[in-house]
């Protein structure tokens, strides 16, 4: 119910590349207003880690922001913005960081271009075993260089890849003091104060119950957004865990003071001023195919049919009724994403009957996509409706990403969602164009798209902004035209403050250091 | 004699309690085998390449023969190490230590309630409706009780956060933040008990009421309360306390679903969480925990019952 | 207590009558889940399938129950829902009575030794949360109502295990059961033909209860999200589902809600109702009206008691010690039972102080009731009234002081063995009235009982006290239970047929400590027996009763010498001759 919704996304998260997340994010304070220094908040599972390299859930995104600086941020609107590194050169294959003077470790240590080299170094290197190397890097050989004298970090790729800099500006690539790098365990645990770059440091871990963080007093390296993020930051947060279900509550009696809320909840906190609610964007959603020979949306035709009798709008308002419907893998935010209401299909229902009818077509949804599987009920009606024979199975998301992964025979068609740290279009277009997940890369739907693979590598090697804009547009023309996959909607977190209390979502994403007070 | 039927009955509980011990750590240890879907591949991370997951195999000792990882988990247990956590590497025994003390405190607040209430509310309404005197409350009560035992405990829960939390604002919603965070918790895992443990005592003190042991005390003219609660209750212990064992077992079942509702940070929301997140080693820690604590518990209660009534040190078991 | 069936002619009546109430509200209510079970997936299976596009909305004459985010019609999916709902829980208790029942009665084919590790082992599965278990076995198959129903129906087995296990018991020792094996029956036949047929009923009522917690168990299961998964749904998905919204749109989870009462209800109740039919202490409880009460007759006035206690009944006047103050005395007596018929008829009779009355009669006769009546104890399911009756210088049927009276009225009760609390120690019983009506300490209490133990010649007096009723004797505990009305000074003792139950030569013992007592006192005693031989011995005067009327009055002598002229009571005396007559020392001089 609702309870899995939360845990399972969590997992979801863990185990793919991408997945959605709903629940966010806090603040808090008692009484709201002029001496609170604490504000509440609440997650939804322990952090698997403290290393940011390690990270793999919602949760260890939130810690690793909040514990750790990145060399690059993200403004309101999502632009690159300066954090430790103060400026930046990208070429195809480097990229050049000046960084800022003044950042300080936990342990009071200066953060220099060797300290952030270190735990560049060690986010690239393989033996790491991170998650994320190669979504910063690409696939080819790092080397990260740092020059103290000219006071600049040197990333050099042995292979071309366009999204560094976005890359850089995830939580999980937040730079870690060398107090963490010499001792991993200590740094897994939270429990080297000393690792920390960020603003809050871990005091306390009371694992399933709670985690307290408390604000560096040295601490004074806040980005600068276009517009100046009014209020005090907490000088304590508290995160009760797994509270999900119960935040809705939770704010009204003012036990919690911010925290995400499920958009048929948001009502609640309709008719009261006492409550801001702000919509933080986390991924996409959309449906995949299973391309493979012998199902029945290897075929271009079967696939139309179905985009023909999918209302992608009435589908949102299922799943997510807070996120804009969109076009591609990504919104007017994301960098080189086509808006081209023509390369959508029209709703045809006659027509898709024709196709579809008698054909036997197999459902894997997450209940967690929409209110109780809603997203795949919605599905399986509609192509119940044109004729073909459905069967579904709505379960948990690990048991859902596991069937899609791992088990590619059983499953036709599916409605996806990604947790797009990155921001970029390679992050859901590379699930369904490009390089096979059987052999090594990340599309999982067996799709033979040439044109729109090529123009996707392309775009991943392009040498400037605007030869990768060219190179995606033609990766989303090539793969929109057969219709490869059907883009549905943004995946969105509304997050509710009460009076006195505010965050921001800077690049549309939660942030938890932006939680201020009053 | 009496030495010797001690002796008797300790050596069968102990017999007892080491045959339970070794099937749980056999069903605890089956369950990681049985649970479909490849470990090492889930830990690993979908991304993890053939290599990572086969070193992340070796890393949790997946690949060794099955009686080895039987022999390094038995061997494990006794001496107190669940392994780590797939999901936060963090021992298990120390994840459960920082849980147990949450859903023992909500069930064992719950079994008192539930004792002290339902041994209450049975026998009041025994002596109400005693001689057909009251059947609209005899109908009440078998028609309340019936409902809230019908009722799933979620519901429940909610009703009570709906009432108390959110409409009348005098407790908290959820969380496990203050003393007061304890009440509504108990009172949703003791609702389902107390219906089933009042009808028993309902049932058990109707019996008991029309005793002449009673006749005797109400000879005395003593009062209503006296009689009830120092010559009827002592003759309900026996049933009472056997029933209760099982209901605090089931109060540790409905500590899953009632910490869900009230976002309680103890072993049941624990549990579901480590089954779907597909965290073995926390999912059967804590079924391994437990289970000890209803074996232990339903040991416990034998004794207990064989002090107070003696006649169950041969027979074993009353029947419930 | 006979239970009256009134004459109406109803066939459903009749039905319910037999049945009880319970069990027939069971039924009828699990009868209506069948049927809708059946015909609502044809009537309403389109409404509650059909997507549109009236979402969420409230309470309305085309919604009922409002409908979901799709547009659903709640109503109609609650009536729906009943299907799978009923399919699933019956699955699933079908899964543990025969799994359960199979091994337990299979069981006994296996050596003693290995059937004791494995029912031991088995009690602590059911103290196992089942829950948990099936929790396990849902992740370890998979979530879905075919999992769900194997976990919960899996987590039922012990339950039924120990429960025909423990049936099997008695059965297998039983002699006929010895026989069969003599006759060379196996014993897997002699389970089959012997045990199988006398678990019938208790393992109906367990059913019954299995199926109620089977169904909140699969709801739990749904709950969790490892239950019955969508687009199928049975009343624990639907209030799952519609659960998120209890707090913007609380109608969704009215129509799951209710039905989940009913249902489970109607499994409750029959469980209930087997269990009620099955009890015979139970069983008759179903007439309502209000027993137990003593009431003033409404057309006699109010006497006072001085005069009453002046002017005794003519019929009895001329037998009674002139001189000596009247200590109870009852005027009138009606007893009825619940059903109105009458038990007790017009009785009126006088005890004097420091006199022993005989009540003597067969059993049915009234005279229990008499007597209980006139210590102010009318029991339950009959209802007395009196124009009078004065004990020990209370006026019953006016407000009096339990105090007082427990002081002053003392009682003795036919069967030892039960009219002590097995739960309680002597000592502790019998200084109910002196601690609390007397204010004495504990102690002092305890100190004055063991002092009227040594006075009547208790063996270790100071310890009895300490002792459980289980560990005395018969005649211990009734001469314990006359120690007590010595402790409180009582100005009269009613003894229900003390020595009944008693061995005969206790019962003398017994007897000599009654005229002791009441002697030494200078108290009154009602004294009621069938016994002739015992009355004759003790009683100054005797009153004989037959069918709730008193017919015939004779003092002691007249009594030994055989007077007696009412056919009843000497046909009483007959009777009691051929019993050894207790031996005239004890009587009162």
């Amino acid at each position: 119910m609702v309870g899995l919704k939360r845990f399972a996304i969590v997992t979801c998260a863990s185990v793919t590349t991408g997945a959605l997340m709903i629940s966010g994010c806090t603040t808090g304070g008692n009484a709201a207003g002029q001496g609170v220094d604490t504000i509440r908040g609440a997650w939804m599972e322990d952090p698997t880690t403290f290393d940011p390299a390690l990270s793999e859930t919602t949760d260890d995104y939130r810690a690793m922001r909040l514990a750790y600086d990145t060399v690059i941020r993200r403004d309101l609107d999502g632009d690159l913005i300066p954090g430790i590194a103060k400026s930046w050169e990208q070429s195809a294959d480097q990229v050049t960081l000046t960084i800022d003077q003044g950042h300080v470790c936990g342990d009071g240590t200066p953060i220099t271009p060797e300290t952030v080299a270190h735990s560049l170094s060690y986010l690239a290197d393989p033996e790491t075993e991170s998650l994320h190397t190669t979504g910063i890097f690409g696939y080819g050989d790092v080397k990260v260089s740092p020059d103290n004298a000219a006071g600049t970090v040197t990333i050099d790729l042995s292979e071309p890849h366009s999204e560094v800099l976005p890359g850089l500006a995830m939580p999980q690539a937040g730079i870690v003091c060398p107090a963490g790098l010499d001792d991993k365990e200590a740094l897994a645990e939270g429990s080297e104060p000393g690792a920390f770059s960020g603003p809050y440091a871990l005091t306390d871990a009371d694992s399933g119950v709670r985690y307290t963080f408390e604000l560096r007093d040295d601490y004074d390296d806040w980005p600068e957004y276009s517009e100046p993020n009014e209020g005090t930051p907490a000088r304590i947060l508290e995160f009760v865990v797994g509270a999900d279900d119960a935040v809705a509550n939770q704010l009204l009696t003012g036990e919690v003071d911010v925290a995400p809320v499920d958009s048929e909840e948001l009502s609640r906190f309709g008719g009261e001023d006492s409550f801001d609610v702000v919509t933080a964007v986390t991924g996409e959603y959309y449906i995949m195919f299973n391309h493979n020979e012998g199902h029945p949306f290897a075929d271009e035709t079967a696939r139309r049919a179905a985009a023909q009798v999918i209302d992608r709008t009435a589908l949102r308002d299922v799943i997510d009724p807070e996120g804009d419907v969109i076009q591609t893998l990504g919104d007017e935010n994301t960098k080189c994403a086509v808006d081209d209401e023509s390369l959508m299909v029209d709703q045809d229902p006659e027509a898709a009957a024709k196709v579809l009818d008698g054909v036997s077509v197999r459902i894997v949804g997450a209940n967690a996509i929409g209110q109780n599987g809603g997203g795949s009920i919605y599905i399986q009606e509609r192509l119940a409706n044109a004729g073909a024979d459905v069967d579904l199975t709505n379960t948990d998301i690990g048991s859902w990403v596991a069937q899609v992964y791992d088990e590619p025979d059983t499953w036709d068609i599916t409605l996806y969602a990604t947790v797009n740290n990155l921001g970029t279009l390679s992050w859901g277009l590379s699930t369904v164009i490009g390089d096979w997940y059987s052999e090594g890369g990340r599309n999982v739907t067996f799709s033979e798209n040439s044109t729109a693979s090529e123009a996707l590598a392309g775009a991943l090697s392009a040498g400037s902004e605007d030869e990768m804009c060219d190179e995606y547009t033609q990766a989303q023309e090539a793969a929109l035209g057969s219709t490869d996959f059907i883009p549905v909607s943004m995946v969105t977190q509304s997050i509710v403050s009460r009076g006195g209390f505010s965050v921001m979502t800077p690049g549309g994403r939660e942030d938890y250091t932006t939680l201020r007070v009053g | 004699m009496i030495a010797n039927e001690w002796t008797v009955f300790a050596m069968r509980k102990a017999a007892e309690l080491i045959a339970a011990f070794f099937a749980l750590i056999i069903l605890t240890f089956a369950i990681v085998h049985l649970i479909p879907g490849d470990a090492a591949r889930v830990v690993a991370g979908i991304d993890a390449t053939p290599d990572q997951v086969a070193q992340t195999r070796t890393d949790l000792g997946l690949d060794q023969p099955i009686l080895t990882q039987f022999w390094s988990y038995f061997s494990g247990v006794l001496t107190g190490d669940l392994g780590d956590s797939f999901r936060t590497h963090q021992p298990v025994v120390d994840a459960i230590a920082s849980r147990l003390p949450f859903t023992l405190s909500i069930a064992a607040l719950g079994i008192v309630i539930t004792l002290v209430v339902s041994l209450a509310l049975g026998l009041t309404v025994a002596g109400l409706t005693r001689g057909n005197r009251n059947q609209w409350l005899d109908t009440a009560f078998g028609w309340s009780t019936a409902v809230v035992l019908a009722l799933p405990v979620y519901v429940i829960g909610a009703i009570l956060i709906v009432v108390f939390a959110v409409s009348l604002g005098v407790l908290p919603a959820a969380g496990a933040s203050s003393l007061v965070s304890y009440v509504l918790p108990t009172l949703a895992i003791a609702s389902g008990p107390i219906a089933s443990m009042s009808r028993l005592v309902r049932r058990e003190a109707a019996v008991v009421l029309e005793q002449d042991y009673m006749r005797t005390a109400r000879g005395w003219r003593i009062s209503r309360l006296r009689q009830h609660v120092k010559h009827a209750t002592p003759n309900l212990l026996s049933s009472t306390l056997t029933l209760s064992g099982l209901i605090l077992a089931s109060m540790i079942g409905g500590a899953i679903i009632v910490e869900a509702v009230f976002a309680w940070p103890g072993l049941g929301r624990a549990v579901v969480d480590s089954i779907i997140d597909r965290d073995y080693p926390l999912t059967r820690g804590i079924i391994l925990t437990i289970g000890g604590i209803a074996i232990v518990l339903n040991i416990a209660i034998d004794i207990v019952l064989a002090i107070v009534d003696p006649r169950t040190l041969h027979s074993g078991k009353v029947l419930v | 207590m006979t239970a009256v069936i009134s004459p109406v002619t109803s066939r459903s009546r009749t039905v319910r009558r037999r049945l009880g109430p319970m069990l027939s509200t069971g039924l009828v209510l699990m009868t209506g889940m069948v049927l809708l079970a059946v015909v609502a997936p044809h009537f309403f299976g389109e409404d509650a399938s059909a997507l549109t596009d009236e979402r969420r909305q409230g309470m309305s004459p085309g919604h009922l129950l409002g409908t979901d985010e799709f547009g659903r019609d709640l109503f109609a999916r609650a009536l729906v829902g009943t299907r799978l709902t009923l399919l699933l829980t019956s699955a699933a208790t079908a899964i543990s009575v025969i799994c359960g029942v199979t091994f337990g009665v299979l069981v006994w084919m296996m050596p003693a030794r290995v059937r004791d590790l494995v029912l031991g082992a088995n009690s602590v599965a059911v103290a196992f949360p089942g829950l948990v278990l099936a929790l396990v076995v849902a992740a370890i198959l998979g979530p879905g109502a075919l999992s769900a129903t194997i976990a919960v129906g899996v987590a039922g087995i012990p339950a039924f295990i120990r429960l025909s296990a423990n049936m099997a018991a008695p059965i297998m020792v039983r002699d006929f059961v010895s026989t069969a094996r003599l006759l060379g029956v196996t014993r897997l036949k002699t389970l089959i033909r012997h045990v199988l047929p006398n678990l019938g009923e208790p393992m109906l009522i367990l059913s019954a209860n299995s199926f109620a917690v089977t169904l909140t168990e699969l709801s739990g299961l749904s709950f969790i999200g490892l239950g019955v998964q969508n687009p199928e749904y049975d009343f624990g998905r639907l209030l799952a589902d519609g659960l998120p919204n209890a707090y913007t749109q609380p109608i969704q989870i009215i129509g799951p809600s209710i039905m989940l009462v009913l249902m489970g209800g109607a499994a409750m109740f029959i469980g209930d109702g087997l269990a009620a039919r099955s009890s015979p202490r139970l069983r008759g409880l179903t007439r309502a009206r209000r027993t137990g009460i003593l009431t003033r007759d409404a057309d006699s006035p109010a006497p006072t008691a001085s005069q009453d206690a002046a002017q005794p009944a003519s019929s009895i006047r001329a037998h009674a010690t002139s001189a000596s103050p009247i200590c109870l005395s009852v005027r009138d007596l009606n007893i009825t039972d619940g059903s109105g018929e009458t038990l007790v008829d017009g009785v009126s009779f006088d005890v004097a102080q420091g006199e022993i009355l005989g009540l003597v009669g067969e059993s049915g006769s009234g005279k229990s009731l008499t007597a209980m009546t006139a210590a102010g104890l009318v029991p339950e399911g009959v209802n007395a009234s009196a124009s009078m009756i004065t004990t020990a210088g209370h006026d019953l049927l006016g407000p009096t002081s339990a105090a007082e009276l427990a002081r002053d009225v003392s009682l003795v009760y036919q069967d030892p063995m039960s009219t002590f609390n097995p739960a309680l120690r002597i000592g502790s019983q019998l200084t109910e009235v002196s601690r609390v009506h007397m204010g004495q300490s504990r102690t002092e209490a305890q100190t004055a009982l063991a002092e009227k133990f040594r006075h009547l010649r208790i063996s270790e007096p100071d310890e009895c006290g300490r002792r459980y009723p289980h560990e005395l004797s018969g005649g211990m505990l009734q001469r314990a239970m006359i120690a007590s009305a010595l402790l409180t000074d009582a100005k009269l003792i009613i003894a229900d047929e003390p020595t009944t139950a008693l061995d005969v030569t206790v019962q003398a013992e017994v007897l000599r400590q009654f005229a002791e007592a009441s002697d030494s006192l200078g108290a009154s005693v009602l004294f009621i027996s069938h016994d002739l031989g015992v009355v004759e011995s003790l009683c100054d005067r005797v009153i004989v009763m037959r069918c709730g009327e008193i017919v015939e009055e004779l003092s002691g002598d007249q009594l030994s010498a055989g007077r007696a002229i009412h056919p009843y009571t000497r046909s009483l005396l007959n009777a009691a001759a051929y019993l050894d007559p207790t031996d005239k020392m004890v009587r009162k001089e």
